[in-house]
């Protein structure tokens, strides 16, 4: 059995991906007591304004403030098994999704990013299950018509192009993709990925790692294709439990904050814990 | 940063088209040509913008120059595919179609694994999809001043996990309308004697039309020539694909399916002892209509280059007509070059 230690944890993922809802949370996860999870709050350690701040709005249904760039902070929390038979020190950057997108367009990272990445055996990758469809090729439209009534070609200027226009999972592949790569270190990770607004997907009764299969097809292939570099688990995470900006906010605010969260995974005992639990697995100790 | 259509200004060197002339980069229409509206000055900014000290470059995710091709090739062997066509006659289509398939999932056996030229794709697949604004797919040329370049794909084969890298090249179709009229233009284009596999597309397109019809023909038929009599020593051991392009257009017709058919026969006899393997496909890599499948045809050619290479270990002729003191040594020792 692997011991928890002082665990670095990348926290990769694009705008709205849910990273900072996550965090509140797995905050409440941790320290209300509510929630039958696999780790709990082992103790106070530093400054928890930053995430006392994002709390505080998700216990209020609200939308969770996103992390601009302004604000990037590294967060630390002491964990321990509820057997206490682990204790480990969490840290993980809460990173503005801005920092990844500015890498996808400038092709470029700062070097404390490189240097706080570099050697990282962790991360916690999100995408999200709240988007919509892109990158559709005309022909499949033309496809869904008749065959015979494909329109004229209009004279229209096209669009320019920009790293926007890139599909929300190629994107996601090439943020992963740099780890490959220097100045990242080319080594055995452990990536779990985490689909946030899993509310969404819920109903269609449909696993984790066959709904990644189904959505984003180009990043399942990409961690299949190179398991001695990423070692992947994927779960689905619902942190808020439905809509707070719509009128869901209502029926959301009447449920305990605790029966907000729910999380699915590849053991039927899964929360929103686990998949640090299984991350922390991998570090060795003292690392 | 703007294309500036209608404006007067090319920013290319020495093209006519700031005159009032045509496009040095033979674009049709003119705004198309991404040179065209946009002041000089522009251009050169981009190299020289700046990029914060305390910032560390990734790689571009652009298509391979030499010296990235360089650095890959150091690092594990790829299989290189020269795609050669003349203008419009689907090279790029190709590329992308190859690329939009794993978008949607595995596909011909294989799964993503990585593509160091991600950015590269992404731009040229973009005016195939909606977000374009455009309602008919199309896809932007290769520019003269593009040079040659390598799209790259990492593929796991399913069956039995083992990853491949290919390399496809992609260059101005212009540039082999000129070596096939002047054969000595061939050794220009090193990606012919570099290459795994050399694919020759006949454009469907011209196929379709009575008036383009004989030169498309012509066109494939003088390339395959000019290799074979040229350089017949290299490229005996060179295998080789003809495929027909845009099959969209020409399977309306039975008339056109055989003269097709005709052609590749004759192609077949003529050539097929000049080179290590002759074959023929067809593909229809976006049929605007829908009627067949997005990349018809393309997995089988796909799977053609996947498979594992046998090398030919027969005397070959040395590309450049080196004669270092490496090569002699390479001579001496192995005795497989031909100086």
């Amino acid at each position: 059995m692997a011991t928890l230690n002082s665990n670095y944890i990348a926290v990769v993922g694009l705008h709205g991906s849910g990273k900072t809802t996550y965090l509140a949370a797995l905050w409440h996860t941790l320290t209300s007591g509510e929630i039958e999870s696999e780790l709990v709050l082992d103790q106070l350690d530093g400054d928890q304004t930053y995430v006392e701040s994002v709390h505080a709005a998700w216990c209020r249904c609200e939308e969770v403030k996103r992390t601009s760039m302004l604000e990037e902070t590294e967060i630390k929390i002491r964990v321990a098994t509820r057997s206490a038979g682990w204790r480990a020190t969490l840290a993980f950057p809460d990173m503005s999704g801005e920092t990844f997108e500015r890498q996808l367009e400038s092709r470029a990272c700062t070097e404390d990013y490189a240097q706080q990445f570099a050697g990282v055996d962790s991360v916690l990758f999100f995408v999200s299950a709240d988007k919509q469809t892109d990158g559709i090729p005309i022909v499949d439209m033309n496809d869904m018509g008749e065959h015979d009534d494909v329109g004229p070609v209009l004279n229209v200027v096209p669009e320019e192009w920009s790293s926007r226009a890139v599909p929300l999972q190629v994107q996601a592949v090439e943020l992963l993709q740099f780890f490959l790569r220097p100045p990242f270190v080319r080594k055995a990770r452990r990536v779990a990925v985490l689909v946030s607004a899993w509310d969404l997907v819920r109903p269609i009764g449909i696993a984790p790692l066959d709904y990644l299969n189904r959505e984003f097809p180009l990043l399942r292939q990409f961690l299949s294709s190179n398991l001695d570099s990423f070692e992947f688990q994927v779960f689905g995470i619902s942190a808020q439990g439905g809509v707070v900006t719509g009128p869901d906010r209502d029926r959301l605010l009447r449920m305990t904050a605790a029966s907000r969260i729910s999380a699915v995974g590849p053991t039927p005992r899964t929360d929103l814990t686990s998949p640090l639990v299984w991350l922390a697995q991998n570090a060795a100790p003292g690392k | 940063m703007s294309t500036a259509a209608g404006s007067s200004t090319c920013s290319r060197p020495g093209c006519p088209a700031a005159e009032g002339g045509s496009c040095l980069e033979g674009h049709q229409p003119i705004t198309s040509c991404p040179f065209y509206g946009r002041e000089t000055a522009l251009i050169s900014g981009l190299s020289n913008s700046a990029t914060p000290t305390n910032w560390v470059m990734f790689d571009s995710g652009e298509p391979l120059g030499q010296h990235e091709l360089d650095a890959l090739l150091r690092q594990r062997h790829a299989t290189r595919v020269a795609i050669i066509g003349e203008r419009d006659s689907g090279k790029t289509t190709l590329l992308t179609s190859i690329y939009g398939c794993f978008l949607k999932g595995a596909f011909a056996g294989h799964e993503f694994a990585e593509s160091r030229t991600i950015r590269g794709f992404e731009k040229r697949a973009f005016l195939g999809r909606v977000d374009s604004g455009l309602n008919q797919p199309d896809t932007p040329h290769t520019s003269l001043s593009d040079g040659l370049s390598y799209f790259h794909l990492r593929l796991r084969i399913v069956g039995n996990g083992r990853r491949v890298d290919l390399l496809l090249s992609d260059r101005a179709g212009e540039m082999y309308r000129d070596a096939r009229r002047a054969p000595s233009k061939l050794l220009e284009l090193t990606e012919l004697f570099d290459a795994d596999w050399i694919v020759i597309l006949l454009d469907g397109a011209r196929v379709a039309n009575p008036v383009e019809r004989t030169g498309a023909f012509h066109a494939v038929r003088q390339m395959l020539r000019a290799l074979t009599d040229t350089h017949p020593q290299h490229f005996s051991n060179a295998r080789v694909v003809v495929v027909t392009t845009k099959i969209d257009l020409i399977n309306m017709s039975q008339d056109l399916l055989d003269l097709v058919h005709e052609f590749e026969q004759n192609l077949l006899a003529t050539f097929g002892t000049k080179t290590a393997e002759l074959s023929c496909c067809r593909i229809a890599a976006r049929d605007p209509t829908g009627y067949l499948e997005p990349a018809h045809g393309v997995s089988d050619l796909l799977q053609t280059w996947t498979a594992p290479i046998i090398i030919h270990r027969g005397p070959r002729e040395l590309p450049h007509g080196l004669k270092s003191e490496f090569d002699l040594l390479l001579k001496r020792t192995t005795g497989s070059w031909q100086l």
